[in-house]
């Protein structure tokens, strides 16, 4: 019995009467990710360069290859999707890095940064006053208005691909990307704002 | 911040790439991949806003969102439905927000017309998802408590031990215990449809623990109770228009359909018990006769509703 069942609760044993067909899932296998990756090793390469690899575009891509062929498990639905978000989740990890690297030699060489730099700075490196933040980031996004909260909710929190929101809120795509942007916009502001203060 | 109009133009694009690139069905990475090579400061403006996004996760988990009612909206008209995609638009019309003056004045309506949907948000992290031709009440002091007087709801619970959730349905009481479950009331029973974690029925007397993929259909007397496995995926899955049967007699899909659909479906009395297997698509409200095949039967246009009958 799972905890957190009330007490003398019974479990439900009945007759499995039916089931319903499920939709198939097609098994990508290690090998065939890999033949998706080699034939498009170039479009991912240029979408590397397209990124700013510059130079590194090569290296990167070799980096890409390793991150996906020992962190891939299961089925993948879409191959050669899943290998351009790791390509654009490495590219934002690069730029991470880069920027983070450049202001420790900045602090090694006694530079502050000043009030008007920090703007620019990737938020998360200072410490946060983390519950003073919820809670300015909280009013934002009540006051944001019923159907912008719903659809960020769903969105950023339940991972809910957009054209199903679209559907549950009965509106096109385009007003649930409109409602997104808003919501990302006024969200951003506010923590910039907490970043400067 | 002092920025000129073209630098908040690649910022306004930046933030658009953002949220569709994080859409889980994005697969439009040519076109990215072009806006990128634009301008070198196009990635960088997208990289810094892409981060911001992903620090949100920080503070975003711990984020309840307050009770909310959508305001009262015109419906459109019954049979201008367009062309699929854009036509769910129409399902979201005319909602109805009544004030029970019976009832606890913190008590209140929500209520839609057959053939809307309207999503509920309540505090605590629970959503519900209203079918068409159905009523929730709420309760302004107690987010923790709702009523389905008719039709249907798919509720998606965040479980709180100390405050669980409490669906009334009729003399019936569902409490969750951190999950999502379909429920549906009609004139003749109640039904519940575990897609996720489980809920206990009627924990201050039977105490019947319903867990992920069971069903449990209560007669409305009272007297007769049956018990089944569905698929827990396809729980809930009128949202997106479909309808999965095994075996259930062709008046209860008459009845999903009206409830969907937004006009009265009907079956002749000869057909109404035919028992029906599998996977309904309404893609089209308004053409409903392309179902007959499906039903082995005639399915055509009479008054503002639907008929199904023999061929």
């Amino acid at each position: 019995m799972r905890e957190g069942w009330p007490p003398g609760t019974k479990p439900l044993d009945g007759t499995h009467v039916t089931s319903s067909p499920r939709p198939t899932v097609s098994r990508m296998s290690d090998t065939g990710l890999q033949a998706v990756f080699f034939a498009n090793r170039d479009r991912l390469l240029r979408f590397l360069a397209a990124h700013g690899a510059g130079d590194a575009a090569e290296d990167l891509l070799q980096e890409l290859w390793i991150k996906v062929s020992t962190s891939a498990s299961g089925p993948v639905a879409q191959p050669l999707s899943y290998l351009y978000r790791a390509a654009n989740n490495l590219m934002l990890d690069r730029y991470r890095s880069i920027r983070q690297a450049a202001k420790r030699d900045a602090d090694w060489s006694g530079i502050e940064t000043d009030g008007s730099d920090r703007a620019q700075d990737p938020i998360g490196e200072r410490p946060l006053i983390a519950r003073e933040q919820l809670r300015i980031v909280q009013e934002e996004l009540d006051r944001m208005g019923d159907r912008v909260a719903f659809a960020f909710r769903r969105h950023r929190i339940d991972g809910v691909p957009q054209k199903l929101i679209a559907r549950e809120l009965g509106v096109s795509l385009s007003t649930v990307e409109t409602d997104l942007r808003k919501a990302y916009q006024a969200l951003l502001e506010v923590r910039r704002r907490l970043d400067e203060a | 911040m002092a920025m000129n109009s073209d630098q908040q133009a690649i910022e306004d694009q930046a933030l658009a790439w953002v949220v569709r690139v994080r859409d889980t069905d994005f697969e439009d990475w040519d076109a990215f991949e072009a806006w990128l090579c634009v301008n070198p400061d196009h990635a960088e403006v997208y990289h810094r806003l892409a981060l911001e996004d992903r620090d949100l996760d920080e503070v975003l988990p711990a984020w309840t969102p307050k009770p909310v009612v959508q305001p009262q909206r015109r419906a459109a008209r019954r049979w201008a439905w367009p062309v699929i995609g854009t036509a769910v638009a129409a399902l979201l019309v005319g909602v109805i927000v009544v004030r029970m003056p019976e009832a606890a004045p913190e008590r209140y309506q929500v209520a839609t017309r057959a053939g809307e949907r309207r999503a509920v948000t309540l505090a605590g992290g629970t959503t519900v998802l209203l079918n068409g031709a159905s009523t929730l009440v709420l309760d302004r002091k107690d987010s923790r408590f709702a009523e389905l007087k008719q039709g249907e709801g798919l509720f998606t619970v965040k479980h709180d031990a100390a405050h669980p959730f409490a669906l009334q349905v009729g003399q019936d009481r569902l409490v969750d215990v951190g999950t999502r479950f379909d429920v549906v009331r009609t004139g003749s029973e109640m039904r519940v449809a575990v897609a996720e974690g489980a809920v206990v029925y009627n924990p201050a007397s039977q105490k019947l623990m319903l867990a992920e993929g069971d069903m449990l259909r209560i007669a409305r007397s009272g007297t007769v109770a049956m018990r089944s496995r569905v698929a827990p995926d396809q729980v809930g899955a009128w949202r997106e228009g479909r309808f999965v049967y095994a075996g259930e007699p062709l008046a209860r899909v008459a009845e999903d359909l009206s409830r969907y659909a937004g006009a009265r479906v009907d079956v002749s009395p000869d057909l109404a018990g035919q028992p029906f297997r599998g996977v309904i698509s309404v893609a089209d409200p308004s053409r409903l006769e392309e179902l007959g095949p499906l039903f082995r039967a005639r399915v055509q246009r009479r008054g503002d509703g639907w008929l199904i009958s023999r061929r």
